[in-house]
């Protein structure tokens, strides 16, 4: 296939060769094993460069915008799920709650697409993309935000109003201590460890998510290169890259379990 | 109460209950009816499209929205909404295939491994839980990258997310059924095992699974539309509410409308599907009955 419809059968033969793909399956498969646990995923089938130098400045580029993503998700989804649950059936708690909804049911890479409607190209606030302007990264760090944060705010109103329903706080409160602090040193912190568990998956999804965003707004992360190996078949990236996102999934899940022990003294490590 | 002689209600009562504890809210009866349009056009597409969806007139290029094309025509000069409907078609057929994969391997897998308990459960339950480790998009990705983009692939691929949610539900039903003094005497009357299981313990699975079928449909139409939309599920010219998004990106500047309402079309359904399952639920838990 790389070698183009016009290539004779020596062409191919030496394209395989050097691509290693006139070995057995299974051989194939041992190589590759062996040179991934050395960190060396082999050479891009298109561009002939080391699959490494390729994925490094990709996945810098991902992190980048999915850290800026979980800051916002943090900053706006923990407050509004308590403003929500301050006042459950209010209009401040509906307002929440039905963008939850709406966040959770619009196509994630939609919402992309209307911010970029709506802010770049109707208001001209901000680029449409681009990788080498700060503000390039407020849009697609928005959108990632908005459908995660929608999932933050509303585990953290739920388990805020599970909390605020224990004895404990009505005893607080018939101490006379301020609401506020009812709010915040009794019930957010026995409330978080639902919480942080939420945030660490949605962490995860977020990787996934990012593919999609990265496509709408050209963002040069690990998830486009991902989608354009596949569709060039350039399967070492693709291995490369599917590798990647899930050891970072799998890092992620063990930071989520010790943060634990700094919420919940009773957790310990043994 | 209304009940009979024997003190118990009636099948019939009962369902009259059902549906009056389930349309208490407005909202679950507003997405009720949009689904049932939603079915109603998904099936009978190719009789109802106004134009044929897939074979555009070049004349009408970018035709805005007027009479004749209430949502104008799109780049091919395809009327947007045969395309609409014709979508509705495809998102339905790869969501009930993908849940319909999910519910089957899934259920099957989390019935046997809560029954039979020991080893094979630990076995299947760790491998459903490396499964539910992945990003599910990632996932579906990395099927389709082995197997190559098609419908037949996206809905696989799409499937296969669902199982692990299926077999723990299914494993966590089974196994407070299985100790019941019901089934205990059942096995005592010398019942079989898929007697067992059919009979006894599959009927207290049902309410659990319709709530977490119609929320998983919802999932199942947002994935074939990211998927569509990055180019590795339908296939053009099918007409995808996720390929019709990512073609009307490129004319964003000039008609926005061409990806705004198919993307609108998908988060409407998405939130009458997310609705109705919280609808279900809240009209199914016994804890809650008045």
């Amino acid at each position: 296939m790389l070698a183009g419809e016009h290539a004779t059968a020596e062409t191919e033969a030496s394209i395989r060769a050097r691509l290693g793909l006139d070995q057995p399956a299974h051989l194939q498969y041992l190589t590759f094993l062996s040179n991934m646990v050395q960190g060396d995923f082999g050479t891009s089938y298109r561009s002939r460069q080391s699959v490494m130098d390729h994925i490094a400045p990709a996945f810098g580029a991902t992190l980048q915008f999915t850290g800026a993503a979980l800051m916002l998700m943090v900053v706006i989804g923990i407050p509004a799920g308590i403003l929500s649950a301050t006042r459950p059936n209010s209009w401040l708690d509906r307002i929440v709650m039905s963008t939850v909804l709406i966040g959770l049911s619009a196509p994630i890479f939609w919402v992309g697409i209307v911010l970029m409607y709506v802010f770049a190209f109707r208001l001209g606030w901000l680029p449409s993309g681009g990788f080498f302007t700060w503000q390039g990264i407020i849009l697609p760090a928005v959108t990632l935000a908005l459908q995660y944060g929608a999932i933050v705010a509303r585990i953290t109103r739920t388990s805020m109003l599970e909390v605020l329903g224990n004895d404990y706080i009505r005893t607080a409160r018939a101490k006379g201590i301020s609401q506020g602090a009812i709010f915040y040193t009794h019930a957010l912190r026995n409330a978080s460890l639902p919480i942080v568990t939420t945030i660490g998956l949605q962490v995860g999804s977020m990787l996934g998510g990012t593919i999609l965003i990265e496509t709408v707004f050209s963002w040069p992360g690990l998830g486009r290169m991902l989608v354009s190996a596949i569709l060039e078949r350039d399967a070492p990236i693709v291995q490369a890259g599917v590798m990647l996102i899930a050891v970072a999934v799998l890092v992620l899940n063990l930071l989520t379990d010790l943060v634990y022990g700094f919420l919940d003294p009773r957790v310990r490590f043994g | 109460m209304a009940t009979n002689e024997t003190g118990m209600r009636t099948r019939a009562e009962s369902i009259v209950r059902f549906r009056r504890r389930l349309f208490a809210n407005p909202l679950v009866l507003w997405s009720f009816l949009v689904l049932l349009g939603f079915l109603f056009i998904a099936a009978f597409a190719p009789y109802i499209t106004p134009s044929d969806p897939l074979r555009g007139n070049l004349a009408l290029r970018f035709a805005p929205p007027s009479w004749e094309l209430p949502l104008g025509a799109d780049h091919q000069g395809r009327d947007m909404v045969s395309r609409l409907i014709a979508g509705s078609r495809v998102a339905l057929l790869v969501g009930a295939v993908a849940v319909g994969i999910g519910l089957v391997v899934g259920g099957l897998l989390g019935i046997v491994a809560g029954y039979f308990g020991g080893l094979l459960d630990v076995v299947l339950m760790r491998t459903m839980d490396i499964i539910l480790a992945f990003p599910w998009l990632l996932l579906v990705i990395a099927v389709v990258s082995i197997l190559g983009p098609s419908l037949t692939n996206a809905m696989l691929a799409i499937g296969i997310t669902f199982i692990p949610q299926y077999a723990r539900l299914l494993r966590s039903v089974v196994l407070t059924t299985r100790e019941q003094d019901f089934v205990q005497a059942a096995r005592a009357l010398g019942a079989g095992t898929p007697r067992i299981l059919a009979q006894h313990i599959a009927p207290f699975t049902v309410a659990q699974t319709i709530v977490l079928t119609t929320i998983s449909l919802g999932k199942a139409i947002l994935a074939e539309a990211g998927l569509s939309f990055l180019g590795l599920g339908v296939q053009p010219p099918t007409p995808s509410w996720g390929t019709m998004i990512a073609v009307g990106q490129d004319y964003l500047m000039t008609q926005p409308y061409l990806s705004i309402v198919p993307g609108l079309t998908v988060m409407i359904v998405v939130i009458a599907l997310n609705l109705f399952g919280d609808g279900l639920r809240d009209a199914l838990d016994p804890k809650r009955s008045p």
